[in-house]
């Protein structure tokens, strides 16, 4: 991650910085003694208090034994982490994480398509479309998980109902059949991101310079061929900031199957997410030691996952 | 913008000659399908939270009730102690938003424009706490809060979300993407650091400053496990806590807990629409410049 | 929605008789013997189901006529967050002082020192004869009380009176029996079938208490006895075993069904004959089905080798760390005594813990046969399986017995695989 910060006062550009005025130099202007300290004090202070402090303490307990309420603690070595990796659980939780990882990623290309549409030039009720596309963000995702719970309904759900109407028999039961019930929750994880997704990459869109367009129109570059050309390379900077994002989000999963899959669900063990498990071990089993592993597993994990981004980013994402 | 995508997507879409407002048809077709799966579960939520419990579980359900049961948004007035929790909300909306526009938009400026030993590798820790679920910090900062005494308190439920890392980066691709000349031009005049930000790159950076607003508004609005374990008398608790706490006791009584969430989501909409325009454009930039 | 909610299993009771038996009283007393009613002091009291708000509110009420000067804020969190806040709140000494605790927490929240010993409390009037032995053991661990029973569950079968008669079967006896029962079952699902109506109903993947919590003692096993679990005995496998069966002919609804639809939901709506329920759900029956009581019955549960019902009741009890114990333990006592709880019979949410009051209780619905669930207690009700750490193995049941119940993993096998992981984590609780 230290790669955001080494990148040095240069703006991640953006389509935008492809205009004159984004062309911005290298250093910072500014380098005088004591000022940083008054500007971020304040704020690194708190974040050392409630963050670190706690990741500390997490850190230290996943090296321990303690009783159910954190205290009487003892040394135990690795004695959790080699616990945890032995834990069937953990694969599954592994494997189901990065499904819906993935698939919330692949709301990333049809947010693309999406916001390319709404962007077209000339085309109505753009501002009505950014609107529409934008509200499932606004919702409590607490409350809207459950009106997607009851559309899921195996018996009286609407999603059902017109699959009868339109002649399918037996529908599934959306939220209790394996593997169906992650991506059902996965759907509904995508539908909350798309408005985000969206609103950054119509922006994105729109400070892509006409004349680029213009110019490769005179060389008779049209249709798919500006859009792979043109659009795309220059939507990138756009692209890999929403694909940083909703990884670190996939990684996080746990509200919405927590809400939309319950304990008493058949298929509630095999749609366990990573923080599913952390949950499990720290507040349920009263596992503290085990908890504290599973959160540090998940940091180290995304931690390699977004440098690695990072990394990859440099064949794929087009600075101008 | 050129017609570039309008030619292409005309094309995917319709074979279509050129300019003529009738090649966005298909197009319109698209967006609007897309568009009524976006709103859907909205007007469904509505609808349900004026309908009975048995019409919604009926086969095949009915989608407009038979007559419209507004006595489900009074019984959640009798239910939860709605306009307490309603100013908690907004009292700890607003305290989170302000707090974190100045500390946010101060450091982001600092990582942004200042040079300093380590800058990279502390940013880069800051972004780092991202990375760790929300859950795991629960216990420790419960901890923390309650040594400060600010348990049962709106500075209790604040305090944590003061500090955002996803804020300051936010405020410093703000700053990154004002040109440098500004600033050099301001420290000739002989303003100093502190005057440099204030008066010159602060109100510029506006649209970002929306950004960190809307996005610590919906959070704050919608936060749930957080208020709940910090809070223990209903009248201190959060709308997002009261409604939790609505849905664990009445979880299947359907009708009644959709007149409660549309009433929690509610004052989220109107804000929104009340500035729209301002908020996509802040949070547009935000994405940009990122 | 279960209003009385310990959803996620529930609690221990020692299968002894209800009614009037065990009086012994406690021999050590620490806690100070009285506080002075102008005692001043802030308490708060921490609970999880709302039905009882009034209830609560109505015994703080009289509290406060003897002592004025106790201000007590009530908290109300619901279940599924309950323990969670609770547990944070343990690690931070910040406990509230007076608070609602179950079967399956109390070992755990005893054992690592968060509760207050109530042996004390008998000079303020508490004599542990007063309450149901079985109850009384649940809530004391090594010998020391650490909470005052409030109320207890049992379990009963409800029926539909209007499905049994269009589906032409004569509606169930007390003294019947598990055939009986799948008899029933069956023939109305086979004729509900085309109207998606189901013989019975049952919340088997998330509940145990209101199911195989009671079918396995009927079939004379065990789900733990001496530290060590009983799901690899035969006789507690003819308990799983029996619903394994059930299900597979269609009398009862596969878990597919019943999770997407609460066995309790579909009983309201007319889409199951029967659903094992317990007590408590009479006051959401009342509630949601008003004017149409007289379409429902409740009876017992059906009988295997044995007749039985597992028993669970909530405690109040009071945090160590609590700034001001003195007066909490007061309010404790208080919500024990004799005319608390007959407020709570009378509430009609649960079944009065304080021998005497259940009648209170009975009254309330004159409707249906409550008296069986209050006989139940005393006549046949057994231990409700808890140990110090019960949750570890107790949610994890779910997982190794739902394959079993749709059939895909035989029985025999996802119970042994069940007893090995509990008897590991019973070892560990050493």
């Amino acid at each position: 991650m230290t790669e955001v910060g080494a990148r040095d006062g240069r703006a991640v550009p953006s389509p935008g910085s492809a205009s004159p005025s984004g062309r911005r130099r290298r250093g910072s202007p500014t380098s005088v003694g004591a000022w940083p300290v008054a500007f971020i004090g304040l704020l690194m202070l708190g974040v050392a208090v409630f963050y670190y402090w706690p990741i500390v303490k997490n850190l230290i307990t996943s090296f321990q034994q303690t009783n159910a309420f954190g205290g009487d603690p003892q040394f135990v070595g690795f004695d959790n982490y080699t616990a945890l990796f032995q834990d069937p659980g953990l694969g599954r939780a592994i494997v189901n994480t990065v499904l819906y990882t993935v698939i919330l990623l692949l709301g990333v290309p049809l947010s693309v398509a999406i916001s390319a549409m709404i962007e077209l030039k000339g085309l109505r009720f753009k501002g009505l479309y950014r609107t529409v596309y934008f509200m499932p963000y606004l919702a409590m995702p607490m409350a809207v998980a459950q009106v997607w719970k009851i559309l899921y309904n195996g018996d009286f759900g609407l999603i059902n109902q017109v699959l009868k109407g339109l002649r399918v028999s037996n529908p599934p039961y959306w939220l209790v059949t394996p593997w169906l019930a992650l991506i059902s929750v996965s759907v509904f994880g995508l539908w909350c991101a798309i408005g985000f997704n969206v609103i950054i990459l119509s922006s994105g869109l729109k400070s892509i310079p006409v004349e680029l367009y213009e110019a490769a129109s005179i060389d008779g570059a049209t249709g798919l061929k500006q859009f792979r050309w043109i659009t795309v390379p220059l939507l990138t900077p756009s692209i890999f900031f929403l694909t940083i994002m909703t990884t670190i989000g996939g990684f996080q999963l746990f509200d919405a199957i927590y809400a939309m899959i319950s304990r008493g669900n058949p298929v509630e063990p095999q749609t366990r997410s990573l923080v599913r498990l952390f949950y499990q071990q720290a507040f349920v089993d009263s596992n503290q030691g085990g908890g504290a592993a599973i959160a540090i597993v998940i940091l180290a994990m995304v931690a390699v996952v977004t440098v690695i981004q990072f990394i990859g980013q440099k064949k794929w994402v087009n600075y101008v | 913008m050129s017609d570039f995508t309008t030619a292409e997507i005309a094309r995917m879409a319709s074979k279509q000659g050129h300019t003529s407002q009738r090649r966005f048809i298909p197009v319109h077709v698209l967006l609007i399908l897309g568009g009524l799966c976006m709103v859907f579960p909205f007007v469904y939520q509505i609808l349900m939270s004026l309908s009975t419990n048995s019409q919604i579980q009926a086969v095949p359900p009915r989608l407009i009730p038979k007559s419209w049961e507004w006595g489900n948004y009074a019984s959640v007035f009798s239910k939860l102690p709605f306009m307490h929790q309603f100013w908690v909300s907004i009292e700890i909306t607003v305290m989170r938003t302000v707090v974190q526009l100045v500390l946010c938009s101060m450091a982001g400026y600092a990582f942004a424009r200042m040079r300093f030993k380590g800058r990279g590798v502390l940013f880069g820790l800051l972004l780092a706490i991202l990375m760790v679920p929300g859950q795991s910090y629960l216990i420790g900062q419960y901890q923390v809060v309650q040594s400060l005494g600010l348990l049962e308190t709106p500075w209790g439920i604040v305090l944590p979300g003061f500090f955002s890392a996803f804020g300051v980066f936010l405020m410093r691709q703000g700053f990154m993407s004002l040109p440098v000349e500004l600033e050099e031009a301001a420290r000739l005049d002989g303003c100093n650091p502190w005057q440099t930000f204030w008066r010159v790159m602060f109100p510029l950076v506006t649209p970002s400053l929306f950004a960190v607003a809307i996005t610590t508004v919906l959070w704050s609005w919608n936060d749930l496990l957080w208020p709940l374990v910090v809070t223990t008398r209903e009248e201190s608790m959060p709308l997002s806590v009261g409604i939790a706490t609505l849905a664990g006791q009445h979880a299947s009584d359907y009708a009644l807990m959709m007149a409660a969430s549309t009433m929690a989501m509610a004052p989220i909409f109107i804000l929104f629409f009340s500035m729209q325009k301002r908020v996509i454009e802040g949070l547009a930039t935000s994405g940009l410049k990122g | 929605m279960k209003r009385r909610s310990f959803l996620t299993g529930a609690a221990a009771l020692a299968a002894m008789a209800v009614a009037g038996c065990g009086s012994k009283e406690s021999s050590s007393s620490s806690a100070p013997a009285t506080i002075d009613p102008d005692t001043t002091a802030n308490l708060t009291l921490a609970y999880w189901d709302k039905n009882q708000t009034g209830t609560v509110t109505a015994n703080i009420k009289s509290f406060n006529e003897k002592y004025p000067k106790v201000k007590v804020t009530t908290n109300l969190t619901a279940y599924a967050d309950y323990w969670t806040k609770l547990k944070t709140q343990a690690q931070g000494n910040e406990m509230p002082d007076v608070l609602w605790m179950n079967g399956p927490h109390i070992q755990l929240y005893a054992s690592n020192g968060m509760l207050a010993s109530l042996d004390g409390l008998t000079s303020q009037g508490i004599g542990w004869g007063n309450y149901p032995k079985a109850l009384v053991d649940l809530y004391s661990f090594d010998g020391t009380h650490f909470g005052i029973p409030k109320d207890f569950d049992t379990i009963g079968v409800f029926y539909n009176k209007d499905i049994f008669k269009a589906a032409g079967v004569a509606e169930p006896k007390a003294g019947w029996t598990w055939d009986d029962f799948h008899q029933k079952a069956k023939a109305i699902s086979d004729w509900g079938k085309s109207k998606g109506v189901w013989g019975c109903a049952a919340a088997f993947n998330s509940d145990a208490q209101s199911t195989y919590y009671n079918t396995i003692p009927q079939a004379d096993g065990f789900v733990i006895k001496d530290g060590k679990s009983g799901y690899d005995d035969p006789k507690t496998i003819a308990g799983l075993q029996c619903w394994t069966d059930w299900i597979k002919d269609g009398s009862v609804a596969p878990s597919k069904v019943a999770t997407s639809t609460p066995p309790d939901q579909m009983f309201e709506n007319g889409k199951c004959a029967m659903f094992w329920g317990g007590d408590w759900m009479a006051s959401q029956l009342a509630t949601d089905l008003k004017g149409k009581e007289e379409t429902f019955q409740v009876v017992e549960l059906p009988k295997g080798a044995k007749q039985a019902t597992v028993i669970h009741g909530l405690g109040w009890s009071v945090a160590e760390k609590s700034a001001n114990k003195a007066a909490a333990l007061a309010l404790a006592a208080h919500m024990g005594s004799e005319a608390a709880q007959t407020m709570e019979a009378k509430n009609g949410t649960a079944i009065p813990a304080f021998n005497g009051t259940q009648d209170a209780w009975v009254k309330t619905y004159p409707q249906w046969d409550m008296q069986l669930f209050v006989d139940a207690a005393s006549d046949y009700a057994v231990p409700y399986p808890v140990s110090k750490n019960t949750a570890v193995w107790a949610d994890k049941e779910p997982d190794y017995l739902t394959p079993a119940f749709s059939g895909t993993t035989p029985v025999p096998t996802a119970a042994k695989n069940l007893a090995d992981f509990m008897n590991a984590a019973l070892a560990k609780e050493k």
